[in-house]
């Protein structure tokens, strides 16, 4: 799956996603979940994909238990539960074959959303590492003035926000540094800009959306 | 006041940051920690308050065993002052700041507040206790800091970089406060990377090289030799240097190169 | 009058990106750390956008985009059941939410204290987890039942909690964004009497305490807006033969490039190469082109070989030259940085200035940094600029500028002990 273009993965996504939908029959739906759990086997990521699946699948089983907890059958519970992990694993397929760059990449260029949008999306993903660092040595600097949290949900929350107020505050002090600098740097003009990690569709990627498409009509037609 | 004995903590088995060390905080003192970076200062300070719970070893406080209890029971006893203030600020003004750790640790509000103006009058920061901590200087804000681990009235006080951020003027009044602390009877631990600093202000001097004490020992008895402090990864303090190039016998602080100066000239300035 | 560069207005106000950017990151953490009440966890992406929207009141346009980023944050990071739910439950709340916030709507005073937070926060909650739910009933066929005795209850709980952070939150972080921004306008800072030539090709200290104009001086020349910065009074400042007052803030930009002293906040992408890669991409340079000047300025600056590194594996010294070489990918005619070595340990900083040094001698490129402290910079700075009371005191060498600050006690704190010391023995004999 990684050297499909990006654009392709998520099209491929999308229409698992859809198929399943498109029939009731529980034994089509485990085909397409089946080949889901292979293809986790092509990724460079195996190790974290499989546990993320490993994951998900707990919560199509817990899906699954509320539903007959709440009187529903269990065909019916089966396939929602089913189309919660499709969905779900697609997802995870795509994220962990494709670098953040390349899938913004392919939202800008294929799905024409507009770049300050896909910019904010993998910024936030570069800065939640400093601020995961940053949140900790907020949580020790409170606790060495004696910071402990308990009691009411309420004063909970209350001196849950001794721990959040410094992270926003430097945020906010922070934003206006990085505007400026944004400016500097020549961000804004969306429409001259260069994309280095845009991946075209080639051969190979109207081959894998045909043949998806084909297998789909035959499961869904002839099981 | 404080003793460490054979205190061992690594982030995984393979590699131990610190490695059986052994040493004491005495009453009164400041003892600075210096070292390489990587060399685990900030893992030893942050042993000794109580944020990481080491593999081995015991910590003693006043000859009790603390070893088990939290950062945030040991506060009340020790203050622990971060490098920067901003990862602690959270309140609408100054004294609310402060106050915050002496009611932390179950004084009424009433006593609370006499307890952080006395803290705030400490690092004179009294006339700002109704703004907002976060239109202060730097500096201010890094005192305000002290001010917030003073007002729990702690026996020793940890103080990591305190001076990072501050320009020279900023600087020159930390380190007097520092002192001022100091004669008044607190015992400080203080991990820089500043020789100069470390020169001019501390009792003693642990320097840290690959997980072990490389040194232990006054200020003078190391930077009296230069390649073996060249050797631990520090340069020679500033006065250190210049003292030599005048041809002066070692001085640690400028303050002694002049009165020796003025000696060798025989005039005043 | 004002001067030229001062007339020119602010461009596009991009503070809402970057308020944004860093308070979803807040909400990704705040996700994954914070405690849950009864196995219920706060929404924590929904009580930030909310708190990002209150604070800057974009467009509605905006606000649907916020939404937008939102979802795909959460798509892209959670293990929720049915991934994209949140690309059509955030987007929608978002773009309710800025419309409220726009018209200010939810401004209600109740004993004198604003509940805008409160109820914008639950509304916007509560329609997006509201909305969230509906779907995932609908899609996955779930039973009525479950729809109104498990999720509804819980979204409503969400809801509940979001509002009362937001109302801890909001008012506190407001203060502090207008205390930045437009407090300061009514106080506008401005300088006078900065007379002084920077030759090209030559490395230059501009000093003083914190807070006497040392970053704005450096943002002026760079061609930065300030809110809070006015202007520069019966002033003339000449570098590398433009003379920056009288110049437009595009001509500066192409020429200059600044380092903050926040150096980390200015890089905004997952690794390396990347970071290069954004500002030319920005210029819209052709692939072969980035990838060359790419290889070049991280060849200039030591960090060839490091292009896949992740930017959050890179030391604080190594950060710092990513910055410059960041800036060198487009401007190399001028350098500005601002307290480059503050956070750095004395190896780094050394070796910060020794890269400086070799960018100058090798490229020509002319190099001005701020420092409150002189003992790094001392043995490269040829040229000294002296700031007190909101005025340039002195422009020459390193000597005269520190003979100049020890005969007038200008901030002498800072001149290295060293020549002080020398100094005070010319006037000892």
């Amino acid at each position: 799956m990684r050297d499909l273009a990006a654009f392709t993965k998520i099209l491929l996504a999308l229409m698992v996603s859809i198929n399943s939908f498109l029939t009731t029959e529980p034994l089509v739906l485990a085909v397409f979940l089946g080949a889901e759990y292979v293809s986790v086997f092509f990724l460079t990521k195996k190790k974290s994909a499989a546990r993320a699946l490993a994951m998900l699948f707990v919560f199509a089983c817990m899906l699954l238990g509320i539903q007959l907890l709440c009187g529903s059958s269990v065909t019916l519970s089966l396939l929602s539960a089913m189309r919660m992990a499709i969905m779900a694993n697609s997802m995870v397929l795509v994220l962990f074959s494709t670098k953040t760059q390349q899938l913004t990449a392919a939202l800008v260029k294929q799905c024409h959303l507009s770049y300050s949008y896909a910019f904010m999306v993998t910024a936030i993903f570069r800065f939640v590492p400093d601020l995961l660092a940053e949140s900790h040595s907020v949580s020790e600097a409170q606790a060495c003035r004696g910071y402990k949290s308990g009691g009411s949900p309420y004063n909970r929350m209350r001196s849950y926000m001794m721990l959040i107020k410094p992270m926003v505050f430097r945020a906010i002090a922070r934003s206006e540094n990085m505007a400026v600098s944004l400016e500097m740097r020549g961000f804004g003009d969306s429409s001259r800009r260069t994309f280095m990690s845009e991946t075209h569709m080639v051969v190979v990627d109207y081959a894998a959306v045909a043949f998806f498409i084909l297998f789909s009509v035959c499961l869904l037609r002839f099981l | 006041m404080i003793e460490i004995r054979d205190m061992t903590y690594g982030y995984n088995e393979e590699k131990k940051v610190i490695q059986n060390v052994s040493f004491s905080l005495r009453n009164g003192e400041i003892l600075a920690i210096a070292g390489r970076n990587g060399t685990g200062k900030t893992t030893i300070t942050r042993l000794v308050m109580g944020l990481l719970k080491p593999e081995q070893g015991t910590v003693f406080f006043d000859g009790r065993d603390v070893t088990q209890s939290p950062a945030a029971e040991r506060s009340a006893v020790i203050g622990y002052v971060f490098q920067n203030p901003d990862s602690q600020i959270f309140a609408n003004t100054v004294l609310e700041e402060a106050m915050y750790s002496p009611l932390q640790h179950g004084y009424s509000g009433k006593q609370a507040e006499e307890k952080a103006r006395k803290a705030l009058r400490e690092v004179a920061l009294l006339e700002f206790a109704e703004r907002s901590p976060q239109l202060l200087s730097r500096g201010q804000k890094q005192r305000l800091a002290i001010a917030s681990a003073l007002a729990a009235e702690p026996e020793v006080l940890i103080l990591d970089e305190p001076t990072s951020g501050q320009d020279c003027r900023e600087r020159v009044q930390l380190l007097r406060l520092m002192r001022k602390l100091n004669e008044e009877g607190m015992s400080i631990l203080l991990v820089t990377h500043d020789m100069d600093i470390l020169a001019e202000h501390a009792t003693r001097m642990l320097v840290l090289e690959q997980g072990h004490i490389g040194f232990e020992g006054k200020p003078a008895e190391l930077f009296s030799d230069k390649e073996k402090t060249e050797a631990l990864g520090l340069e020679l303090p500033e006065a250190v240097r210049v003292s030599a190039e005048l041809g002066l016998p070692i001085c640690l602080t400028p303050a002694e190169i002049y009165a020796k100066l003025v000696r060798r000239t025989g005039t005043h300035a | 009058m004002q001067n030229i560069r001062f007339q020119e207005k602010k461009g596009e106000d991009l503070r809402w990106i970057t308020i944004t950017i860093l308070f979803l990151a807040i909400g990704v953490i705040l996700r994954m750390v914070s405690p849950n009440i009864g196995g219920i966890s706060l929404n924590w992406n929904i009580v930030m956008y909310t708190l990002a929207i209150m604070l800057c009141r974009p467009s509605a346009k905006q606000g649907f985009g916020i939404g937008i980023v939102s979802g795909l944050v959460a798509t892209m990071s959670s293990k929720a059941a049915i991934p994209y739910v949140n690309l059509v439950s955030d987007p929608l709340a978002a773009l309710l939410c800025a419309m409220l916030a726009g018209r200010y709507v939810c401004r209600i005073r109740l004993f004198r204290i604003n509940l805008e937070p409160v109820l914008l926060v639950f509304v916007t909650t509560f329609i997006s987890g509201g909305s969230f739910v509906l779907l995932t009933k609908i899609i996955l066929s779930l039973p009525m039942n479950v729809f109104l005795f498990a999720m509804l209850p819980v979204v409503l709980l969400v809801a509940c909690l979001g509002a009362v952070a937001g109302q801890l939150l909001y008012h506190p972080a407001d203060r502090i964004f207008n205390a930045t921004a437009s407090n300061q306008n009514q106080k506008k800072f401005s300088m006078k009497n900065v007379n002084a030539v920077i030759p090209k090709g030559s490395f230059t200290v501009v000093t003083g305490a914190n807070g006497e104009g040392k970053t704005s001086l450096l943002l002026t020349i760079a061609g930065a807006r300030m809110d809070y910065f006015e202007d520069m009074k019966d002033s003339r400042l000449v570098v590398n033969g433009i003379d920056i007052l009288e110049s437009s803030r595009e001509i500066l930009k192409s020429k200059a490039g600044m380092v903050m002293a926040d150096y980390e906040g200015q890089l905004v992408t997952e690794n390396v190469g990347d970071e290069i890669d954004f500002s030319l991409e920005n210029a819209g340079y052709t692939v072969e082109k980035i990838q060359k000047r790419r290889q070049e300025v991280l060849e200039m600056t030591g960090l060839a070989g490091f292009g896949n590194r992740k930017i959050v594996s890179l030391s604080g010294g190594q950060k710092q030259r990513l910055a410059i070489a960041v800036m060198l990918a487009l401007h190399t005619d001028i350098l500005l940085l601002d307290e480059p070595v503050a956070a750095i340990d004395p190896e780094g900083a050394r070796e910060i200035y020794t890269l400086l040094e070799d960018i100058r001698e090798k490229y020509g490129t002319t190099i001005i940094t701020a420092e409150h402290d002189l003992k790094y910079v001392l043995p490269y700075a040829t040229q000294m600029l002296v700031l007190e009371d909101g005025g340039l005191k002195i422009a020459g060498t390193m000597q005269e500028g520190m003979e100049y600050m020890y005969e007038h006690d200008i901030y002498a704190e800072a001149i290295p002990l060293q020549t002080k010391i020398y100094l005070e023995l010319g006037e000892l004999s």
